[in-house]
């Protein structure tokens, strides 16, 4: 009887203490039996990094940050324990960044030269290499999900700068400084698209999204260029039957655009301002036509743009006011 | 007048008594402690105890750790509607249950089956002198009745939470495959998302408080059982109800002191 | 040597010892005759320090139990043997073990020499085969005997008998007297008795002391206490429901009746 209740208990006992530390490593996929090895990298910042986050490497998962210690020269140091078997590369960077929309964050070690051609980011890891001997690799942080929507709020702030300018142009006077300011539209884009282009190696799915938009934006921008090319030279009526032609289809791209734009972004929230703003202006140039101003009034005629146009700005309206309407859909889910 | 004193008075003597429990409950738990030293005396009766205590109460444990896991998951995805992907299902389930019902939930069925089952067992041996003929025969009933029942249920206490915790974790992800068309990779992707080895740390942490305050007071309500049948079901009742709140305040004081101030 | 001295003991309101003085000498069995509920199974439960007394001293081999030190106090018990009222037997062990607890906590003897002694102590009281069953299977009066297996069972110095015949079989009882008999005769053992049945004290007993009010009403020997002229003495012992000169007398408990039976287990204190 007494043998009896001490071997259960001990079963008992022995089993669930092993379940429970097997439950936790499994859930914290903590690997057991290979062994492990530890690599060290600095950083001057490590954003929102935590112990536990992935480490990953060509994309694949490889282990977990273990530890982030600050050190009293200022750097921060974080030990990651990776697979024994995994090969780095020759000359390692690792580079933090934000892999998902949800604040999770993840180290990616990779080749010196595949690193994101930002100033920034060179700059950081230029730096650690300069202090790091020993066996510390240098490291660098991507500007997080708050930071991109930042980007893309100055970008929107350009784009209202352009529409300004749009309004200076279609007053007949400026055809010239149309032209520029659209040129300096495309270059925005063009930077835009830059960087997400450098985020979205690892921002995967929501690096495609944007990436996607940005493209869209870019191809607009080159549209409407052309359109300004052909302003520049047009003073026949025909012609500027055909820039509205274009400037419909660029319309129609925009559209597109906000589409995408509406599926890939939470950070829209914070741009929401711009994206106002922009829609005045717009809305100004718009009505300006409308009565005829200018000597570019005619296009009034021009049902198409007119159309397309205002179906864009209802678009938009529908875009901000749904928006407001449900912030929460487009909040990131941090609660947990 | 008569009657405001008669108030007055009242309080003073429900105060009174109030001070005199707690100095009596804070003497039990002194000597509970001093009686732990003698590890012989005591740990013999241990295995019992953890076999009474702690194994025969694994059952209810994970009845209801299965049934919390089902609703969790049902319950998350219902107020994830749209919006949230549908994989913080795995993370609702896994922080809820691993932070908080597993411990509690439990916690709270076997503070009825644990602390009423030791008041009754004490307080029988109380009212019907055993615990005097226990210390005629020299023993002390500190070290021969309480310690090992609060070692048993301090140690175990944890280890069926832990074991909730895993089968709840189970539950909820069945429920997800079997209601929520989710997927085993989809849910494991929620459940680890936010997953630290702290969650479990807390969870088993608050276990054994559980553990201890309610043997502690199943064996004080017993052992202060006073008159027979009804004497007992009085102290089985009280240690029941005890127990029930002082798990819940225990759990709170995890929450302010430990819990609270972690990002 | 067992001696208390002005003992006074109250639970709340209700005072039970009030001036409680007796001496019980090495090698005596004093029997304690009183009404129910007189106080006569707290007195003894001083002894062992299971109550301690609001006022007085009570003394076992010169030391003053209420003020012994917790370990000194364990150590005096391992030699006073208490046979309670209702057994108290421990209902989730077997008979045997219940036997051997005392043994086994002494740790003198190997686990076979207290089997031997469990098995000896049981034939003692005529129950030789019921060891390996449990309490709760047993009738009263074999609880009974168990108990006193229990308290025996150490060969201590001091027994204190609460009851131990009341609820028995004559037959039964006379075998419990001579087994008393025969420990205070062989064994050197000193006893003390608490008992309503006047038979038996005046086998048992080398000498009786009535408890009475809260203190001894009379103490003396057998003959002495048979031809006591105090009424209320003579009342007990002859077992009449009036005074001697016709008045009534009302006892602590109107009509003294004989404290529950020895199945009335769990009823708690009578
Ligand atoms: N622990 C206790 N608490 C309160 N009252 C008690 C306690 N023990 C005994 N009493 C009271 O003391 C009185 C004497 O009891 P007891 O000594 O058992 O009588 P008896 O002489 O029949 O053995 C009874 O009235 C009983 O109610
Ligand atoms: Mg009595």
């Amino acid at each position: 009887m007494k043998r009896g209740n001490d071997f259960i208990v001990g079963l008992v006992v022995i089993g669930s203490v092993v379940a429970i530390v097997l439950f936790s490593l499994w859930l914290s996929q903590a690997s057991l039996g290979s062994k492990e090895k530890d690599v060290v990298a600095r950083f001057t910042d490590v954003g929102n990094a935590k112990v536990g986050n992935s480490v990953v490497i060509r994309g694949v998962q490889a282990g977990r940050i273990q530890s982030i210690e600050l050190e009293t020269t200022g750097w921060v140091l974080v030990k990651m324990s990776l697979d024994q078997d995994i090969k780095l590369p020759s000359n390692p960077v690792v580079v933090l960044s934000e892999s998902s929309m949800f604040g999770e964050w993840q180290a990616t070690i990779m080749e010196r030269s595949a690193a994101p051609d930002d100033a920034d980011v060179q700059q950081q890891l230029a730096q650690s290499a300069a202090v790091g001997r020993g066996n510390a690799i240098p490291g660098a942080r991507l500007p997080d999900i708050a930071q991109l929507t930042a980007v893309a709020g100055r970008i929107a702030g350009d784009m209202s700068r352009v529409a300004d300018r749009f309004q200076v142009a279609f007053d007949d006077r400026a055809a010239a400084e149309l032209r520029q300011s659209i040129r300096n539209f495309a270059d925005l884009s063009a930077e835009l698209e830059r960087t997400v282009r450098s985020q979205s190696q690892s921002l995967s799915q929501l690096g495609a999204d944007v990436h996607k938009t940005v493209g869209t934006i870019n191809a607009t921008a080159v549209a409407v260029q052309r359109t300004a090319d052909r302003v520049d030279s047009s003073t026949s009526k025909g012609q500027i039957h055909q820039i509205m032609d274009n400037v419909g289809q660029a319309s129609e791209d925009i559209k597109v655009t906000s589409h995408d734009l509406r599926d890939a972004s939470h950070s829209l929230m914070a741009t929401q301002q711009q994206l106002s703003s922009v829609l005045t202006h717009a809305d100004s140039v718009l009505g300006k036509i409308d009565r005829g101003q200018g000597s570019l009034g005619m296009m009034v005629n021009d049902p198409t743009l007119y159309q397309n146009g205002d179906a864009l700005l209802s678009q938009m309206r529908e875009l901000v006011a749904e928006i407001r309407a449900h912030p929460r859909q487009y909040l990131s889910v941090k609660i947990f | 007048m008569a009657q405001i004193m008669n108030v007055i008075e009242a309080t003073g003597r429900w105060v009174r008594f109030r001070i005199e429990e707690a100095g009596r409950a804070g003497r039990f738990i002194e000597e509970a402690a001093r009686a732990t030293v003698s590890l012989r005396s005591w740990f013999p009766n241990a295995t019992l105890q953890m076999r009474r205590l702690g194994v025969d109460s694994l059952p209810i444990g994970l009845l209801i750790a299965v049934f919390t896991g089902i609703v969790l998951a049902l319950l998350a995805s219902y107020s994830f509607t749209g919006a949230v992907p549908l994989y913080f299902v795995g993370t609702l389930v896994e922080k809820t249950i691993t932070l908080e019902l597993a411990p509690v939930l439990t916690g709270l069925a076997l503070a009825g089956r644990v602390g009423a089952n030791i008041a009754a067992e004490l307080g029988t041996m109380r009212v019907t002198e055993q615990v005097d003929a226990l210390e005629t025969l020299a023993y002390d009933p500190d070290a021969y009745l309480v310690v090992p029942r609060v070692f048993a249920g301090t140690l175990m206490f944890p280890l069926i939470v832990g074991v909730a915790m895993i089968v709840g974790l189970g539950a909820g992800w069945l429920a997800s495959i079997g209601f929520l068309q989710l997927s085993t990779d989809e849910f494991l992707k929620g459940a680890r998302m936010f997953y630290t080895a702290f969650d479990v740390e807390y969870g088993l942490v608050k276990a054994a408080s559980f553990g201890f305050a309610v043997t502690l007071i199943g064996c004080y309500k017993g052992l202060r059982a006073r008159g027979g049948a009804e004497g007992v079901g009085n102290a089985a009742t009280a240690a029941v109800v005890y127990s029930a709140v002082m798990i819940l305040v225990l759990d709170a004081f995890w929450a302010m002191t430990w819990l609270h101030g972690r990002s | 040597m067992i001696k208390w001295l002005d003992v006074y003991k109250a639970f709340g309101e209700k005072k039970v010892l009030d001036g409680f003085t007796l001496d019980v000498h090495e090698g005596e069995a004093v029997v304690i005759i009183g009404y129910s509920g007189a106080g006569k199974s707290v007195a003894i439960k001083h002894v062992v320090g299971l109550l301690e007394p609001d006022r007085g001293t009570i003394e076992v081999d010169d030391k003053d139990v209420p003020t012994l030190p917790r370990k000194e106090l364990y150590e005096l018990r391992a030699h006073i043997g208490y046979v309670f009222q209702f057994a108290a037997l421990f209902d989730s062990m077997t008979i045997g073990d219940n036997v051997a607890m005392g043994l086994r906590k002494r740790g003198e003897l190997s686990e076979s020499e207290i089997a031997q002694r469990v098995g000896e102590t049981l034939e003692l009281v005529d129950l030789p085969d019921v060891q390996q069953q449990y309490p709760a299977e047993l009738s009263g009066g074999m609880r009974k005997r168990v108990g006193i297996a229990r308290a025996v069972a150490l060969r201590p110095k001091y027994i204190l008998y609460d009851e131990p015949t009341t609820g028995l079989d004559p037959v039964t009882s006379a075998v419990i007297d001579e087994l008393m008999i025969r420990m205070r005769e062989k064994l050197g053992v000193t006893s003390v008795v608490i008992t309503h049945d006047m038979r038996s004290a005046y086998r048992v007993g080398s000498r009786i002391a009535m408890l009475y009010e809260g203190r001894v009403r009379q103490v003396g020997t057998v003959q002495e206490i048979q031809q006591s002229k105090d009424p209320i003495v003579r009342q007990f012992i002859e077992g009449r429901a009036t005074l001697e000169d016709g008045e009534s007398h009302s006892p602590t408990k109107p009509g003294a009746a004989i404290a529950g039976g020895a199945t009335a287990r769990g009823g708690g204190r009578v």
